[in-house]
């Protein structure tokens, strides 16, 4: 080789390698500069609550409004409809006056609509939700976390029956009367209705907002994991620890909600009695340990996940899916049953 | 036709080793998960913290509010879990929570304690529980 091609050659060759060498740095500080801005940038406001006799957690980005505003707005709106429909504590509860009431009330349109509303979810589940279980709830105890929890005599139970089911409820537009002293309970679905609200103001504070209200268990999305990604949610274990998983879905919007006889119970003589009450027998319900339901509004996945609990794997719980909604169901001998549609979830 | 020993080209073996040490560099950073570290437990009465300590340390603490004893919260620093044991509340939900590590929460709703573990978690946990 010339000794002129040869100065040219390698001439060239440092140029190359530098390029290339520079290029490489370049594409790795890209990826490290994407990386943070897509999933770091989205800076997070939490925010944790008591409401519904549970632990809300509100987690909300805004690039319009401050994140802290319209958890504000969020929290009191789903406070105003925990005191609305709380069946047991007087004052500002329109659910406390009816059933306190031996005539008929003309209500306000969203009460009106609640119940409207749990009324077509007994029908649609043939009584497997039910809200009118108010004095089968309150002798049982559940009716708040500091009640102390009892087992009542059969006879109890069965005087409770008599004053209890949802085809005692009559709506007539905004007419209520309640027949056979029946009292009624929301606490099956208020808690639903009211994320959702609080979903719906923090979409009209910022059409663009992300994060979740997660109400116990129950979680409703606002918007995208940093705009973008879908939110991995695990599915607990129903006879694992806290931090037990059973499955895991992703999801970028709608809501998610499971009914299970693992948190709220206690046990007389190594028998288990939990919160969720078959409306036939009033006992504890024991088709299932645990039924999760997406549904695109957390009022519907909160109502069908009970009754799915109680139903535990039926013909009614797979016609889930013609209104939207997906389960999964984990029966007492710990089989998992899932609708068909559920599973696309479960792709991230 | 072969190359001569002394011939000059673009690369040679030398070049290729000095131009992959950024690219497996690279690689090996962007594919670690993110590491559990410095992860704290904390205690919150009614939304206020009142007590927070590292999880590797271990010690048992009273919680009381207004004069009140409500729990005990017991920290295991080398499992690196906690949990709350003597609760004075009907159900004890809080008590059968059971040991929770990073990432965990307990709740006593009739007491309004939450306790939380936290800290960073590996970035392929999962955000949020349904149950």
């Amino acid at each position: 080789m010339r000794k002129a091609d040869r100065k040219d050659v390698l001439k060239n060759r440092i140029v190359i390698q530098s390029l290339i060498f520079l290029s490489v740095i370049f594409v790795f500080l890209g990826i490290v500069l994407w990386r943070n801005t897509s999933r770091g940038s989205t800076a997070y406001v939490e925010r944790d609550d008591f409401i519904f006799g549970t632990l809300v957690r509100v987690v909300v980005a805004s690039e319009k409004q401050d994140p802290e505003t319209i958890i504000d707005a969020m929290i009191q709106e789903m406070k105003r409809i925990e005191s609305k429909f709380h069946p047991y504590h007087n004052g500002s509860s329109v659910i406390f006056k009816l059933n306190h009431s031996s005539k008929a009330m003309t209500v306000d349109e969203e009460t009106a609509f609640l119940i409207s509303k749990s009324l077509y979810y007994s029908k649609l589940t043939a009584g497997a939700f039910d809200p009118a279980l108010g004095r089968l709830i309150k002798l049982w105890g559940f009716d708040s976390p500091d009640t102390e929890k009892k087992l009542p005599k059969p006879e109890e139970i069965q005087e409770a029956l008599k004053a209890s089911g949802y085809r005692n409820v009559k709506v007539n537009v905004k007419e209520v009367l309640l027949e056979n002293g029946v009292w009624l309970d929301l606490g099956g679905i208020a808690k639903g209705y009211a994320v959702d609200q609080a979903v719906r103001i923090a979409k009209r504070m910022d059409e663009n907002a992300t994060g979740f209200v997660d109400a116990g268990g129950d979680i409703a999305i606002i918007g995208p994991k940093f705009g973008q990604y879908p939110w991995k949610i695990g599915i607990r274990d129903p006879r694992g620890g806290p931090q037990d998983i059973v499955g895991v879905v992703y999801l970028s919007e709608g809501a998610i909600a499971t009914s299970g006889d693992y948190e709220r119970y206690f046990e007389v003589e190594g028998i288990r009695y939990h919160h969720i009450l078959d409306p036939q027998t009033g006992y504890p319900a024991r088709k299932a340990i645990s039924a999760t339901v997406i549904a695109e509004k957390l009022v519907d996945a909160d109502a069908l996940a009970t009754a799915a609990f109680v139903l535990g794997w039926h013909k009614i719980v797979e016609g889930f899916v013609g209104i939207g909604a997906q389960a999964m169901i984990i029966d007492a001998e710990g089989n998992t049953f899932k609708t068909r549609g559920f599973s696309a979830y479960e792709k991230e | 036709m072969p190359m001569k020993k002394n011939e000059l080209t673009l690369f040679n073996r030398l070049d290729v080793l000095f131009l992959s040490i950024p690219l497996v560099v690279a690689f090996i950073s962007l594919s670690l998960p993110k590491v559990a570290d410095n992860s704290y437990v904390r205690v919150y009465i009614n939304g206020r913290l009142v007590y927070e300590q590292p999880l590797e340390k271990d010690s048992v603490w009273r919680i009381e509010s207004g004069g009140k004893y409500m729990s005990t919260l017991v920290v295991d620093g080398e499992k690196r879990r906690v949990r709350l044991v003597d609760s004075d509340c009907p159900l004890k939900i809080c008590e059968r929570t059971g040991w929770v590590g990073s990432g965990g929460i307990i709740v006593c709703v009739p007491n309004r304690i939450v306790v939380k573990v936290e800290g960073k978690e590996k970035s392929k946990e999962i955000d949020i529980v349904t149950w």
